[in-house]
């Protein structure tokens, strides 16, 4: 299951912070998607999550300015 | 609570016009550097700089904010590494060329004296980077970037850096003029000070893994050896043209190489603070608001330039650092208009770059200038400097998460 984390105008490391928590409620193989207009947020969350967790990590952009971000909790 | 399923990603291609305005920006920037280079040489220079160095920060995101926040508020260091590679490869660049010319550095170095005011800035930085959601670079870079957030950083740092210059008339005397200046080669020669250097860098990498990870096993010195240097630098090269983001240590590579040149042909390394300075003092003495005679455009008028107020070398950097930006955004479909999410932010954007505005000015540089470019020139400041902006960063980690978050 797909779980939306809306970040839309949040400043780092909110996006971060919030992936965390939801990653924390859901269940293992379910998939975070984090919606972010934060530039920053394409190196910083997918660098965050792939390295410090080893969740597989995607960043698609969807349209100008705009990315979702995809991980999958894999524990 | 179930939330909805979102729906199956789609990865058509994006279609954007941004590609074109990107050109005519191009366009435009090229008309301004001719028009400016008899004008300006100096700025000129620093304008081609702050080109590169917006570029180059948009690209790899790279960020000092993150650098010295992370560390405490998600316990990630892999941006404080990329910093750290930065100072490092930078120093070493300096050194370099301090070497095969012979008259770089201390001459043309930031080296300035550490004292008290450096404790204090470094504290007020710290916490003003961390409400703020950036450092001073990061907020030319966003500002590039269509963030409305940062223009009211901004116009904090302005009216900070007019307050900060103004005191500086009681700092200046008081404090900064009575503090000791220590540049290391010049205390213990420049092996020494190389060597102290390598091990400062090396250890504080290790420390930043052993922290971030629990222990060092990550590290296999083993697999070092397979790095394939042609390899890496043909990756990277494909990376920079290819429109994917560069890696923070692509980043720092680039950004220390730019630091280096702007040294080798302006003279002095880049900073940016100085130069708003200059126009918010300029602007503030036309309102009216106090006498262009304070203590900061009388005193320390020459460490950068002779080209003062709206000529100053600086101030081109910084105007050139939001255009770099603005055109790497532009160039990758990036560019967007950002509405502040809330009032909230609104007042910490302006109270934190208020803060960045005012500590910049009392530590005499942010964390260009003064941190970066200062540790790169050897000064014992920019290490005091960096370590209070943690002591900061901690205190404004702390305060985020209680009302900001």
């Amino acid at each position: 299951m797909d779980h939306l984390v809306d970040s839309f105008g949040d400043i780092c490391p909110i996006p971060i912070i919030k992936a965390e928590r939801k990653l924390k409620e859901i269940g293992t193989n379910d998939r975070v998607v984090i919606e972010s207009d934060h530039s920053c947020s394409t190196s910083s969350v997918v660098s965050h999550f792939e390295t410090k967790y080893g969740y597989p990590t995607e960043c698609v952009k969807v349209s100008e300015g705009v990315w979702q971000i995809i991980i999958v909790k894999t524990d | 609570m179930a939330l909805p399923v979102v729906e199956k990603v789609s990865r058509t291609k994006i279609k954007s016009k941004q590609l074109y305005w990107a050109l005519a920006v191009l366009a435009v920037i090229f008309v301004l550097l001719i028009l400016l280079r008899n004008y300006n040489p100096e700025a000129f220079i620093t304008s081609i700089s702050g080109l590169f160095f917006g570029y180059v920060m948009q690209r790899s995101r790279f960020c000092f904010a993150a650098a010295f926040r992370d560390i405490f508020m998600i316990r990630n260091t892999a941006v404080s590494r990329a910093v750290l590679l930065l100072l490092f490869l930078t120093s070493f660049g300096y050194a370099l060329l301090q070497l095969l010319t012979g008259d770089t550095l201390p001459g043309g170095g930031i080296i300035y004296p550490v004292g008290f005011h450096t404790v204090a800035g470094g504290i007020i930085f710290g916490f003003g980077m961390v409400i703020a959601g950036n450092c001073v670079t990061g907020c030319l870079m966003r500002m590039g970037e269509g963030y409305v957030m940062q223009w009211y950083t901004f116009l904090g740092l302005l009216i900070g850096s007019v307050f900060g210059a103004w005191h500086l008339g009681w700092w200046g005397p008081n404090i900064i003029e009575r503090s000791p200046t220590v540049f290391f080669p010049a205390s213990f020669g420049w092996p020494a000070a190389l060597l102290l250097y390598l091990i400062a860098f090396i250890l504080l990498y290790l420390l930043a893994i052993r922290y971030e990870r629990g222990s060092l096993q990550s590290i296999k010195p083993g697999s070092w050896g397979k790095i394939n240097l042609l390899n890496t630098t043909v990756n990277s090269f494909r990376t920079i043209f290819s429109g994917r983001n560069w890696s923070y240590a692509l980043g720092a590579v680039v950004l220390s190489i730019v630091s280096v040149l702007t040294l080798y042909f302006w003279g002095m390394p880049p900073g940016v603070t100085s130069g708003l300075t200059h126009m918010a003092g300029w602007l503030s003495c036309q309102v009216g608001f106090l006498q262009c005679d304070w203590y900061y455009f009388q005193e320390l008028i020459y460490f950068e330039s002779t080209r003062v107020y709206l000529e100053h070398p600086l101030l081109y950097l910084a105007a050139a650092f939001v255009a770099g930006s603005f055109f790497a955004s532009l160039l990758h479909c990036e560019f967007k208009i950002r509405p502040v999410k809330s009032n909230k932010f609104i007042v910490s954007a302006l109270v934190g770059g208020t803060l960045l505005g005012y500590s910049s000015r009392v530590a005499m540089g942010c964390n260009f200038g003064g941190f970066w470019s200062g540790l790169g020139s050897f000064s014992l400041h920019a290490w005091v400097f960096g370590l209070f902006i943690l002591i900061g960063a901690y205190i404004g980690g702390k305060f985020f998460m209680r009302y900001l978050l």
